[in-house]
């Protein structure tokens, strides 16, 4: 993945890196005009450092132009760190624009099932945490290590220069320390990964205690319950504090390192030199020990523990991406056999559908025709397969079909558009994006104030009556999140419009009268389901029993199987699985008359405890 | 455009306003808060304090004592400074020694200041938190109707991780910076008195430099954060519609508006860095220039022989030490200023009254005005004789009763007798009081005027005085009502935790409760048993096993009154036995009071409560009641 994004964006890698090696060449004429100035100081004549041609030119200077100087090497030096950090937040920024994108286009692709056992809250932690997680190695860990490994390459090179410290004493002290710092990175970014799953774990925790904070007042358990989030927050709290001491010892080393290489340069010059110690040398190496080498020794054990998370970050995003995907639409409907009888009037015919996800068979050998105009309720208990059935028919599956024909034509002659355009599909609970009420039923952002017209005309029908509902700002009014929260049986009843608005041959309907109340659902039934929708089919996944008395046909689903189908008397007598399933109470409600059965009221609304 | 720059300017306003705040000083409050937590705790700072300081000023010394090994090396003695007699003997090698001393000993002592100092922090801030739970839980469900959940929750988590994640390390560091601060103060003091005032002047350009950006940095990572939200909105709607959007081919206006949206908040986040970015430049360059400054001052100073050569070499390191620090300094400060935000906001949470009668638990630490569970009241609780017998009478007294102070009344004037073990429903229609009754019995929100007692007993809602004759605790007054709700809630853990969370029953009684709900076969099939993992919201089972197993808590709960309140539809028929095999079976020897919507279940009560606009219409015996509700029904007139 890394690979296809470099391909595009090669250029700006190395002008980083460059931009970095130049801010520390330039950075170590400081120390270097420093020392120039402090022995002209002192009278000192360093003849070794004198050898060089363009010292001699810059000895020629006085004291005053040497500090000048210093101060100009500082600024320019800070100016090209600045800059490398600018490019690559820009890099960075960009990568996270096209990470994104790419996360956000496979969700819209994946299927249900290929989610591989995600959330939807971990989809949108890998855009809200793994994308700026991954992209902060361009803008921090690459500018940060560029900055950081060119003084510590550099500095040996240079101490073993200016002031005759051999070379290995310094590179062996360094390595030992990056060593040092490394592995406590390593720790580090462990820690870190756990503290964020603990963290997430114990959120989940307080959210479900504040939604149920009025049942657990009740059963008097908020002792209880509270005992449960404190054991959950110490253990998140004893995992921080082992990741604080670790990050702790990183700062402790960090702040000090310079000043024990410090020590250990100056005892090389003493011990092994065995020579003069000169004070130029004191005081360029206190220099390059205290000023130029100070913040990269701070910085390196983070620059490794944000980078090792980068990676982590980058592994998952890495993960999410490659997973399958590509077969939702006509390519996610796997036909066996070509389509026998067509008949005209005929909305869809379904031969051996069968679905199986993650191993587990779900769906079992559906066979089932639905005719031009037909009403049909699918009911069964919960987990029957009712709304697995609905999305393999939308293609949203990957479940494998013996045949399958829609509106008289073989799935296997259409494109993807072709199949979705068969239908229109409300799903289970509803569907509210943040928007306002218009781009909600036109369904389409942006969408213009032309069809408004047609847009309340649909809402009507869907019994969403803007002043009955509260909404005060008509079609403008937000709605989602970000605006007016809607209730259960709102959303329901603006998907309805939507689908409405989106009128196709076959509708799709997913429990979409759970939460209207009964007055409503007679009005739903008559005015959209029996009139507006009358010519074309429906097929609506239902748990109440009093819409049976209203469809043509009911489809009984059991176990992942259609188990028998037919009008509710003809269930009635002929299925004791049906009988069972609506019980006795069901039976009681038949003998009275059905507005009887239902006393004209419902509870709902403030039924909230 | 325009409006962004629009928004951008209410935006800025808004924020000044807080800016105000921040100038106005927080509320004494929350460093009262700061105090609780850090309070107890203060010997122990001190001490690490002390050393940590100590620790830092030795490792720092370095550079002074290096100062005078150079001056021991002079060899111009009209711009030398005269080295102490104390180091005049001293060889390289014991210069060296001691600064191997004082470096090691300085790293040890500051690295254990940073670890207990940490340390203790994270604690100090895990007990504001459990202190803010412990709080939040008992305030008054008023609070939870008019709060949004999510603006709850987000004290808890980012809120506190921000809190948290400052308080933690950085606290520590933040210190270790003021402690080299003061300890180059006082070195570069010794080193040459001159240099002082550079020192302090150095401080006040830098807080210069701090102030000019402290609100332009605070606006900007506001503005993203508050960009961020859309975005991820956005997002997490896709992920959860994705069908709905490929069903009607919508993909292209999705991923269309997602850009528009993750466009701006990058936008946002490109300016905040690079305001960041900004920040962090004019401090450098400020930094450089003061080193150029100290230079040429230096050279004239030591040129008119008024500072040694040493003093010129420490100082310079001083100020380019110090500028880093200083620079260090004011960018944590900016930090923590942003996080005092999230300190005043858990502060607020623990503030708040709590709901009449309820009392904080005995563990909690923080002394604010709240009542707090003691020995003695829990003695009292104990010994209660309230609601002892297997059912128990339920008895409202000219009862009022609404949601709010000044909202309108919900329930008026309203007298009954429930007598023991009678089993009676309650209907109405919609907002007619049913279910405030029932929110009244539990005692979720104030009874202002009359009197609702259950087994001739009433709660204590006022936490300081002396409970009388029959009063009783109220969270010991909820327990013995026990609630069938309509949609079974669960809660993520185990089966144990969700039968009895804390009761500590044996798993025997829990298997027989589940034996009598008919679930042992279910039970059975777990290969945990009772360990077995519940999913959010239970929906790793079905709808029955939910019922089930709530109603299998509430026998554990041994009431002696249980409250159902019946489905508003027929959403699943096996819900409706359940609720039958309940009240006739489980607790038909219960006080029981029934909302019910069906005939067949109002058929089966002794007696049926009327409710009409907040009064009792009927309440006579079941087959009375019934048939004037048929004919009312029938004649379609609004009951």
């Amino acid at each position: 993945m890394m690979l296809s994004y470099r391909k595009n964006y090669q250029a700006p890698f190395f002008l980083i890196l460059s931009l970095s090696l130049l801010a520390a060449g330039i950075g170590l004429g400081g120390p270097l005009l420093q020392k120039l100035f402090v022995d002209r100081l002192l009278g000192i004549e360093d003849d070794k450092m004198l050898q060089l041609e363009f010292l001699r030119t810059l000895n020629e200077l006085s004291p005053p132009w040497l500090v000048v100087g210093a101060f100009l090497s500082t600024i320019a030096a800070t100016g090209l760190t600045l800059a490398a950090a600018w490019l690559g937040l820009k890099e960075s920024i960009r990568a996270q624009a096209w990470l994104a994108e790419q996360i956000y286009h496979k969700t819209l692709r994946l299927r249900a099932d290929q989610m591989g056992g995600r959330t939807v809250g971990e989809v949108v932690s890998l855009y809200a945490t793994d994308v700026p997680g991954a992209t902060a190695l361009l803008d921090q860990t690459l500018p940060g290590a560029a900055g950081i490994i060119f003084p510590l390459l550099l500095a040996p090179i240079v101490i073993n220069w200016i002031a005759d410290v051999p070379l290995w004493t310094t590179v062996l002290l360094m390595a030992a320390i990056v060593l040092l710092n490394a592995v406590l990175a390593y720790r580090q970014a462990r820690f870190f990964r756990n503290f964020k799953q603990l963290a997430a774990e114990r959120t989940g925790l307080v959210a479900e205690w504040i939604q149920n904070i009025r049942l657990l007042k009740i059963l008097g358990w908020i002792e209880s319950y509270e005992k449960k989030i404190y054991q959950k927050r110490v253990e998140e709290t004893d995992n921080r504090v082992v990741m604080l001491a670790n990050g702790q010892m990183m700062g402790a080393i960090g702040s000090s390192m310079s000043f024990f290489i410090n020590l250990s340069g100056v005892a090389s010059i003493v011990l092994i030199r065995q020579g003069d110690v000169t004070p130029g040398e004191l005081l360029a190496l206190l220099w390059i020990f205290g000023v130029f080498l100070a913040r990269p020794f701070r910085q390196t054990p983070w620059m490794l523990t944000w980078g090792l998370d980068a990676l982590t970050s980058l592994r998952r995003l890495e993960k999410f991406l490659s997973s399958e995907e590509g077969s939702v639409g006509p390519a996610g409907v796997h036909v066996v056999s070509a389509s026998t009888a067509r008949e005209e009037s005929l909305a869809l015919r379904v031969r051996g559908l069968n679905l199986e996800i993650g191993g587990v068979a779900l769906l079992h050998s559906i066979d089932l025709d639905l005719f031009k105009g037909e009403f049909v309720a699918a009911v069964g208990e919960v987990g029957s397969g009712k709304s697995l059935f609905l999305l393999s028919l939308m293609g949203e599956t990957g479940a494998v079909f013996q045949e399958y024909q829609v509106g008289g034509r073989d799935v296997r002659t259409m494109t993807e558009r072709e199949l979705r355009s068969a239908f229109s599909y409300v799903p289970q609970e509803g569907f509210v994006m943040s928007a306002t009420l218009r781009e909600n039923v036109a369904f389409a952002y942006g969408e213009s104030q032309m069809n408004d017209a047609k847009l309340r005309t649909s809402l009507q029908a869907a019994e969403f009556d803007l002043g009955r509902e509260g909404i005060t700002n008509g079609l403008e009014t937000d709605i989602g999140e970000r605006g007016v929260n809607l209730s259960g049986g709102q959303r329901q009843r603006v998907s309805l419009a939507r689908a409405d608005q989106n009128a196709r041959s076959i509708y799709l309907l997913d429990d979409c009268l759970s939460a209207v109340d009964v007055e409503t659902e007679r009005k739903l039934i008559q005015n959209l389901f029996d009139r507006d929708w009358k010519k074309s089919t429906r097929l609506l996944v239902t748990h109440r029993l009093s819409v049976l008395e209203h469809v043509d046909r009911i489809l009984f689903f059991q176990g992942g199987r259609l188990l028998t189908q037919g009008t509710l008397a003809e269930l009635q007598a002929s299925s004791a699985e049906f009988r069972q399933f609506t019980a006795t109470i069901a039976l009681q409600k038949k003998e009275a008359p059905p507005s009887h059965t239902q006393l004209g009221f419902d509870g709902g609304g403030d039924g909230e405890i | 455009m325009a409006k962004s720059s629009q928004d951008r300017r209410a935006a800025s306003k808004r924020y000044m306003q807080g800016e105000d705040k921040f100038s106005g000083r927080y509320s004494p409050e929350v460093f009262e808060t700061l105090r609780f937590a850090y309070g107890k705790h203060l010997k122990f700072i001190i001490m690490v304090g002390v050393l940590g300081l100590l620790g830092r000023m030795l490792l720092l010394s370095n550079a002074n004592i290096i100062g005078v090994w150079v001056d021991t090396f002079c060899r111009a003695p009209s711009t030398c400074r005269p080295v102490a007699t104390v180091f005049a003997g001293l060889t390289d090698t014991d210069f060296l020694k001691i600064l191997l001393v004082v470096t090691s000993l300085g790293f040890v002592l500051a690295a254990f200041f940073r670890l207990k100092f940490s340390r203790m922090s994270a604690r100090a801030v895990s007990q504001l938190y459990d202190e803010v739970t412990w709080r939040t839980s008992r305030y008054p469900i008023r609070f939870f109707d008019t709060t949004p959940v999510g603006a709850v929750v987000t004290r808890f988590s980012s809120d506190y991780g921000n809190v948290f994640r400052l308080f933690g390390g950085p606290l520590a560091e933040f210190l270790i910076i003021i402690f080299d601060l003061i300890g180059m103060f006082i070195l570069v003091t010794v080193a040459s008195i001159w240099f002082l005032p550079v020192f302090v002047g150095i401080g006040l350009l830098n807080y210069l430099v701090y102030r000019l950006n402290l609100v332009r940095l605070r606006d900007r990572r506001r503005e993203t954060s508050a960009a961020r939200s859309p975005a991820l909105a956005h997002f997490n709607e896709t992920a959860q519609g994705a069908s709905t959007v490929r069903v009607f081919s919508r993909q292209d206006s999705f991923i269309q508006r997602f850009r528009a949206l993750n466009g701006t908040y990058l936008r946002h986040r490109l300016s905040a860095f690079a305001t960041a970015y900004g920040f962090s430049l004019q401090m450098n360059a400020l930094g450089a220039l003061l080193l150029l400054v100290t230079g040429l001052a230096g050279y004239f100073l030591a040129d008119a022989g008024w500072v040694s050569v040493g003093s010129i070499g420490v100082a310079f390191t001083f100020v380019a030490l110090s500028t880093g620090s200083m620079q260090m300094f004011f960018e944590w400060m900016a930090q923590f200023e942003e996080t005092m935000t999230g300190v005043e906001r858990l502060n607020q949470y623990l503030r708040r009254d709590l709901e009449g009668g309820l009392r904080l638990p005995i563990h909690a630490q923080y002394p604010t005005k709240h009542p707090k569970e003691s020995e003695l009241t829990r003695e009292h609780r104990d010994a209660s004789a309230f609601a002892t017998a297997p059912s128990v009478e339920i008895r409202a007294e000219r009862l009022w009763f609404r949601y709010q102070a000044e909202g309108p009344w919900i329930l008026k004037d309203i007298d009954f007798v429930i007598r023991p073990g009678e089993r009676v429903g309650i209907v109405g229609r919609t907002g007619s009081g049913k279910s405030s009754l029932i929110q009244a019995l539990f005692r979720l929100y104030p009874i202002e005027r009359g009197r609702l007692l259950v087994d001739g007993f009433e709660p204590i809602l006022d936490g300081q005085a002396q409970p009388g004759e029959k009063q009783v605790d109220l969270e010991l007054y909820r327990r013995a009502i026990a609630l069938i709700a309509q949609e079974p809630i669960l809660f993520r853990g185990s089966v144990r935790e969700n039968l009895a969370l804390g009761e500590g029953l044996s798993d025997e009684k829990m298997r027989q409760a589940l034996e009598r709900v008919g679930l042992t076969s279910w039970l059975m099939s777990q290969p945990e048993g009772l360990g077995a993992q519940i999913e959010e919201r239970g929906r790793n089972l079905s709808l029955g096993e939910r019922q089930l197993l709530c109603m299998a808590r509430c026998l554990l709960q041994n009431s002696p009154v249980v409250v159902m309140d019946e489905a508003t539809s027929a959403i699943d028929p096996q819900s409706e036995e359940i609720l039958v095999r309940a009240t006739d079976e489980f607790f038909c020897d219960r006080t029981q009071l029934i909302i019910a919507h069906r005939l067949s279940t109002l058929e089966s009560c002794d007696r049926i409560l009327w409710i009409r606009d907040g009064s009792v219409y009927r309440f006579d015996s079941a087959p009375d009641v019934l048939r004037e509700l048929r004919q009312a029904s029938a004649q379609d007139i609004l009951i």
